[in-house]
């Protein structure tokens, strides 16, 4: 689900959480308005309505292709959307230029994780041959992988005309409204995931739409702020933070489709329980299972995962299909005798289908690597090191395992923002319900 | 008067205990029309479930040392530091005795809609530190507090939620790094220490303008791009200021409350005297507030509440009340009156008093306005109950129906065509122990100085109007590097106010100081009496131009001033002044900014 480089950055991205923001604030961040965990669906809706109800036309761009507008184009994506019309002469190229300017700024930045959108208000004259010219004469094919993709978009009148209506891009007068030579220039800027929309104005300086328009399309705070941390920090004489290398990614899944196949758990773990017993995964099979790898030098990012396997517990615990399995490298600090503590805090009970599992480092470390698919451990410099034992840094995800063994998701349930992570808790528990064909119970009814 | 007599002759020979409403029953209610933006919202809400919230004024952490909240982090040590002027205080401002204050902008949960719809609505609010520098459950409207004149205050803000927030406390007098200029945000995570002196501006002669000092302010988000969807999701609350004149007047019982507890300690404890904010709101059947993002015309809900509850009621004494009405909708203008059309007596406009009050049956509160209101319920009989009644029609952003002058009408003849109830008020038998409050429309309250032609340095002219599908001033847009206007610090001057936009209402905010209306250009008119002295909020109605003059005191900018239709704000009704050791009349690269 998350590829490697946006690993890389969030491990990063993290530690500069770590770094600026006193603890308590990180455990906010991390769980949420007073940690109800799952995400509460009215607050979802308040932040992502505008898109809950986007039209989903089928339209054609430059290369031919039939596209539905939020289907294949905006869902799980930023945008850049403008309207134009092939002939136009007045703020078309001038828009074209900013959005030109933009996609070549955004592509190191955000690569494919954006997509630009122009679509004609002359659907009637701009036939798909006509807007397959006009991109031609702007050039907007690019071999380079990481170039965000420029559509050019025809289709119905009246259908775009509705979505062009629901984007806001729409005048009182009818007169004004229906005269494509009197359209605004506007850029509608959006990012599917977060609900954050925005009309920007390509005709103001440059970096200011580039600067509001990264604030919409980043996927991280520290990606939204990069460049008002850096003047902040200017002004008041410290150093920068280091502008992290950025994440692209992939499209979500449409929700009606199946869970996705990522992979196969070959080889069991075998390992010491809280207890003593030795226990090994393999009769887990069977069952849909989830793993999680405690930190627990990072008590935030345990406390995160923790508090994720405990809402599962408490929602599928006593299906009998079901089981939990933290994970830990055994060490002169994680002993079975402090799991044992540290399960207690967190809300496990011995007779719960939740295991906290010892073993040794490499075997651990290959299990949740070659088996469970997570990014290996990154050292981590020893100047940003908030605790002087913590070398590594561990991908936090919960990986879910269905009952032939198939990896069916990992969810970053640990996230620097809180609506992604409470999302990604959220999205688990739909997952695990799913693959159980049980209903997901009503989070707001304890 | 012959209506309310008659009812209340009727009713005179029920049994104790019944209750007989006053007002009209040929419009009892007349539904909010509005340009449907989603049509499946929630549509009948049942009337007077809802007790009205009232807000519990605020205490400081600590007077004079940070508080042990503060986590030993000292004032300007949080990531986007404190205003300069924090540190180089005049002896006058009696840093000494600084109040300390922490708040977060948080999400939680409110039930706006009555508890018997079993909704409940996600908010974006405010939530006040504890001791311990932790945070309580968001509410909204946010913690109200309480500002004396005379004594600093600095309020420790921290964004927990995952957007950026800037918080513009609307009325005062305040640096330029506090006033929550739209470009400087507080980042998710972060803190800024507002810092708000509560200093008057000087006199020519060095002596303090107390015909400046604030009574009614309220602070909401003012970030830009995002203000109007904040404000929607509810990131508003309310602030009061007093100095020793409202103080003096409040110990005299001139106005109410309760002499010896109302005027004393920091935070004048008053039964008598609330702000009533009045809000729209549409609501998804889950109970989520519904907001386009992307409908950049204005915000209007088919459903009213008041303190962030859907058609309270309220019980009163049969005694002189203050209310201080607060317009906390971004689009939806109203006109407001009593359901018995009886008088109510008009103290202040926005933040400031009057020098007397206005006699009236009616008046006009648009965005952003605030509007100070004696209501006098001893000519009720305990057990009446009474409405508060919006009688202007809006059913689209453009504004609403009638013009600038007819909303401006203080008295309401004849039935008038829609009346949409806000909010009961059941009355009760005063408590005897507290004498009724003593205002009249004779009594003399804050004086006012008028800024003469004689005085002005600079004269500007703004056009508030729709270029490029984007709401402009002079054709621009905002550009958080432009100062549009550079005043001289301490300089009068005189701008007009031009609405172009055919058809469009835009109620224009200009931070840092109160401006005076001078005359209205379009009709030729001086302001009538209640846009006679302070504000902050200029209405412009369609097709109108409106004169206004300003003072630039105390602080260098840069300060913002923009349409408080929220949603012409956020694309770019918006621009800012920075006030300078010396003025000029073009525009000039911004010299301070504090991000």
């Amino acid at each position: 689900m998350v590829c490697m480089i946006q690993a890389r950055w969030l491990g990063r991205a993290l530690v500069v959480l770590h770094l600026c923001l006193p603890s308590r604030a990180v455990v906010a961040a991390a769980g949420g308005p007073a940690a109800t965990g799952v995400q509460d669906p009215g607050a979802a809706l308040m932040r992502r309505q505008f898109a809950e109800s986007m039209p989903d036309p089928v339209l054609i761009n430059q290369r031919g292709e039939r596209l539905r507008f939020f289907t294949d184009l905006v869902k799980g994506r930023a945008v850049v959307i403008n309207f134009f019309y092939a002939d136009c002469d007045r703020s078309c190229p001038l828009a074209n230029g900013t959005i030109r300017s933009l996609r070549s700024e955004f592509t190191e930045s955000f690569g494919r994780s954006v997509r630009f959108l122009s679509i004609t208000l002359k659907a009637g004259t701009d036939t798909p041959e006509v807007i397959a010219r006009y991109a031609k004469q702007h050039a907007v094919e690019s071999a380079h992988p990481d170039v965000p993709d420029w559509h050019f978009l025809t289709g119905n009148p009246d259908e775009i005309r509705a979505l062009r209506w629901h984007l806001g891009m729409r005048e009182k007068d009818p007169a004004v409204d229906g005269d494509p030579a009197q359209h605004a220039a506007m850029l509608v800027v959006g990012n599917h995931a977060t609900g954050r929309w925005a009309k920007l104005n390509p005709l103001v300086r440059p970096s200011l739409v580039r600067e509001k328009a990264q604030r919409i399309i980043g996927w991280t705070a520290a990606q939204r702020y990069a460049d008002i941390r850096a003047q902040v920090a200017a002004s008041a004489g410290r150093r920068a933070e280091p502008d992290p290398a950025p994440p692209v990614l992939p499209p979500e899944e449409p929700e009606e489709a199946p869970l996705p196949i990522l992979g196969r758990l070959e080889t069991p773990l075998s390992g010491v329980e809280r207890g003593g017993t030795p226990v090994s995964t393999s009769p887990l099979r069977g069952k849909v299972t989830v793993y999680g790898r405690i930190y627990t030098l990072c008590p935030h990012g345990s406390q995160a995962v923790l508090a994720a396997m405990k809402r599962l517990k408490d929602a599928f615990g006593e299906t009998g299909e079901f089981h939990l399995v933290a994970l830990s490298p055994e060490s002169t600090r994680d002993t079975p005798a402090f799991f044992q503590s540290f399960a207690t805090l967190a809300g496990a009970v011995a007779e719960d289908p939740w295991w906290f599992v010892i073993s040794g480092k490499e075997a651990v470390d290959r299990f949740t690597r070659s088996g469970l698919g997570l990014d290996p451990p990154r050292p981590i410099p020893a100047e940003e090191r908030l605790h002087p034992d913590e070398e590594e840094e561990y991908d936090l995800r919960l990986v879910l395992v269905d009952q032939q063994g198939c990896i069916r998701g990992r969810y970053e349930v640990f996230h620097p923002d809180p609506f992604l992570s409470q999302d990604a808790a959220w999205q688990i528990g739909a997952d695990t319900a799913k693959l159980l064909s049980q209903p997901l119970p009503d989070p707001n009814r304890p | 008067m012959k209506t309310r007599r008659s009812l209340l002759k009727t009713s005179a020979g029920v049994a104790a205990g019944s209750v007989f409403h006053i007002g009209s029953t040929a419009h009892a209610d007349s539904p909010l029309k509005v340009d449907s933006q989603f049509d499946g919202s929630v549509q009948n809400v049942p009337r007077w479930e809802n007790s009205l919230p009232v807000p519990v004024p605020v205490r400081p952490l600590s007077v004079r040392q940070i508080p042990a909240a503060y986590g030993g982090k000292p004032v300007g040590a949080v990531f986007h530091g404190v205003a300069p002027e924090y540190f180089t205080a005049p002896a006058g401002w009696n840093m000494q005795s600084t109040q300390f204050h922490a708040m977060a902008a948080k999400a939680g949960e409110s039930f706006i809609l009555p508890r018997s719809m079993g909704l409940k609505t996600p908010i974006w609010g405010y939530a006040m530190a504890r001791p311990d520098g932790t945070f309580g459950d968001a509410i909204s409207p946010g913690p109200h507090y309480r500002f004396r004149t005379g004594v600093p205050v600095l309020v420790r803000t921290t964004n927990q939620l995952p957007e950026e927030i800037s918080t513009h406390l609307h009325g005062g007098h305040w640096p330029s790094h506090s006033d929550g200029h739209a470009s400087f945000l507080v980042l998710p995570g972060e803190s800024r220490d507002y810092f708000y002196p509560n200093c008057l501006p000087l006199r020519k002669d060095g002596t303090p303008d107390i015909t400046e000092s604030p009574s009614s302010m309220w602070y909401h988000d003012h970030a830009a791009d995002l203000t109007a969807s904040h404000v929607a999701r509810g990131m508003a609350g309310t602030t009061a200021g007093f100095d020793d004149l409202e103080l003096g007047l409040i110990k005299r019982n001139v106005l109410p409350g309760i002499p010896g507890q109302s005027d004393e300690n920091t935070i004048y404890n008053n039964p008598y005297d609330l702000f009533l904010a009045l809000g729209d709101r549409v609501f998804h059947p889950t109970g989520t507030i519904w907001y386009d993002t992307n409908n950049n015309n204005g915000y209007l809900g088919n459903v009213e509440t008041v303190n962030g509850a859907a058609y309270p009621r309220f019980t009163v004494e049969a005694r002189k009340y203050r209310f201080r009405f607060l317009g906390a909708s971004t689009a939806r203008h109203r006109r407001i009156r009593l359901s018995d059309n009886s008088r109510m007596l008009r103290i202040g406009n926005d933040a400031w008093l009057f020098p007397k009050g206005q006699s009236m049956q009616a008046f006009g509160i648009s965005p952003g306005k605030r509007v100070d209101v004696i209501i006098d319920f001893s000519r009720y009989q305990p057990g009446t109950q009474v409405f508060l009644e919006n009688i202007l029609e809006q059913t689209n952003e453009r504004g609403p129906e009638g013009s600038l002058e007819q909303i401006g009408d203080t008295e309401v003849t004849g039935n008038p065509a829609f009346i949409h109830r806000l909010l009961r008020f059941d009355v009760v038998a005063a408590n005897p122990a507290v004498p009724n409050a003593s205002i009249t429309a004779q009594s003399e309250l804050r004086p006012h100085e008028t800024l003469p032609a004689s005085e002005v340095e600079i004269r500007r002219s703004f056009r508030f109007e729709r270029k490029n599908g984007h709401w402009a001033i002079n054709g621009q847009f905002y550009d958080e590097r432009i100062a549009n206007a550079v005043p001289r610090l301490g300089s009068v001057e005189e701008w007009t106010l031009e609405n172009s936009s055919g058809g469009w209402w835009h109620p224009i905010h200009i931070h840092l100081e109160s401006h005076q209306q001078v005359r209205n250009l379009t009709t030729g008119a001086l302001p009538p009496y209640q846009n006679s002295f302070k504000q902050d909020v200029t209405m412009l109605g369609p097709n109108s131009s409106i004169v206004i003059r300003m003072r630039f005191r105390s602080f260098l900018g840069p300060f913002m001033f923009h349409c408080h239709n929220n949603e012409h704000e956020d694309v770019e009704m918006m621009f800012q002044f920075e006030v300078a050791e010396s003025g000029s009349r073009g525009p000039k690269p911004v010299n301070r900014f504090f991000a």
